[in-house]
């Protein structure tokens, strides 16, 4: 398995879940879904604040990620709104000192993302649109080859051509690299028909986990 | 860790805030009030005080070091990103390093700073008083340490360890 979660109960930021317990194989893309307040965004910070605040076991790749917290996020490719880039430097800049606190990490890869994607490499970060940061923040993530991506809420807002572009290029990625995906989102169509699995929280609750055919 | 070294000085000079000096104006200002109060050490400090009779010497050079020791650090801990304060400790949320290793690279660079100015009091304050006044020779020394030495050093841990 690639990632593990065991009866996840904990508050993080306000937002509560409780014995949430699911497992994703590499190669799929797992979607999380719920009302606002449900507590996606708190379960992906569970897995990725350094600090342990839920009871229970996640396991990445068979290892706690708890144990060695610098490796999880070695091996975890973030994208998300928070503004934890240097959003007063362009992309090539931000790359150049973030990309040497990871083992796998390539400047090519990156490189050749931000073009495929046509995000400007020399634009501040503070002057992309959303949907250009969220794609820098891909490119960053696949430059270092994580075997998870966790995106939150990575797709809203996005142009439907992009969309489908995104789609596409995490299925490139899960094939390729054996990586999984797990994000959050509201698009039912996305659930529908770009996610292998949803889980669908209430309350905190994971009320339901299934195969994105039987939604 | 020579990404997170990088990094460091990568941040001291982003927001050009929060004094808007950047890392070089942090460094002009941290070499001027270094070098007030190493110019006190070249006088001896219970000669001073017994002379003048007050103690707000004392107060004044405790101030500068102080001063010294946060225009020297406090840039690599905290920036400014659209108005908006920023730490170091924010900016490597999600990236792999530890924020124990973060602490521990500032406080490197800070113990270096303080070792550098320390030796350098030590000296002037060691050989000043011997050729003026020998009697007093520890009393002087102690000071010196506990302006050049304690105080930044005390005021350094504030702003590496500060309250979340």
């Amino acid at each position: 398995m690639l990632l593990e979660l065991e009866h996840v109960t904990g508050t993080n930021r306000h937002f509560h879940v409780a014995d949430v317990s699911f497992a994703l194989e590499p190669g799929f893309i797992m979607g999380l879904a719920g009302k606002n307040g449900a507590g996606k965004t708190t379960l992906l910070h569970h897995i990725l604040d350094k600090k342990k605040n839920y009871q229970g076991t996640i396991r990445l790749l068979g290892e706690d990620i708890h144990k060695e917290h610098n490796n999880t996020l070695d091996r975890i490719g973030f994208v998300s709104d928070e503004n934890y880039f240097l959003m007063n430097n362009n992309a090539s800049e931000n790359a150049r000192v973030y990309g040497n606190f990871y083992s796998n990490w390539s400047k090519e890869i990156f490189d050749a993302a931000l073009d495929r994607m046509e995000v400007s490499r020399y634009k501040l970060l503070k002057s992309l649109s959303r949907g250009e940061y969220i794609k820098f923040q891909m490119a960053f993530a696949m430059a270092h080859k994580p075997a998870l991506y966790i995106l939150d809420e990575a797709t809203a807002g996005m142009d439907p051509m992009f969309r489908r572009e995104f789609f596409k290029l995490l299925l490139e990625l899960i094939e390729s690299e054996e990586a999984s995906v797990l994000m959050t989102t509201h698009s039912t169509e996305e659930m529908e028909k770009k996610m292998d699995y949803i889980g669908i929280l209430e309350k905190g609750r994971l009320v339901s986990f299934q195969e994105s055919g039987g939604m | 860790m020579e990404a997170l070294k990088k990094f460091t000085e990568h941040f001291g000079d982003y927001g050009k805030e929060v004094m808007k000096l950047g890392n070089l104006g942090n460094r002009v200002c941290t070499y001027i009030f270094a070098g007030f109060v190493e110019l006190c050490m070249l006088c001896p400090i219970n000669r001073i005080i017994s002379e003048s009779d007050a103690y707000i010497y004392f107060v004044i050079v405790v101030a500068w070091a102080a001063l010294a020791a946060n225009f020297y650090i406090n840039h690599y801990v905290v920036q400014s990103e659209e108005g908006k304060r920023v730490t170091i400790y924010q900016k490597l949320t999600y990236i792999p390093v530890a924020r124990k290793t973060i602490q521990e690279a500032l406080l490197k660079r800070l113990l270096r700073y303080i070792g550098i100015t320390t030796i350098i009091a030590v000296i002037l304050q060691g050989s000043m008083p011997l050729l003026i006044c020998n009697e007093s020779i520890w009393q002087n020394l102690l000071c010196a340490i506990i302006i050049i030495s304690v105080i930044p050093f005390v005021t350094g841990l504030l702003l590496i360890y500060p309250r979340r």
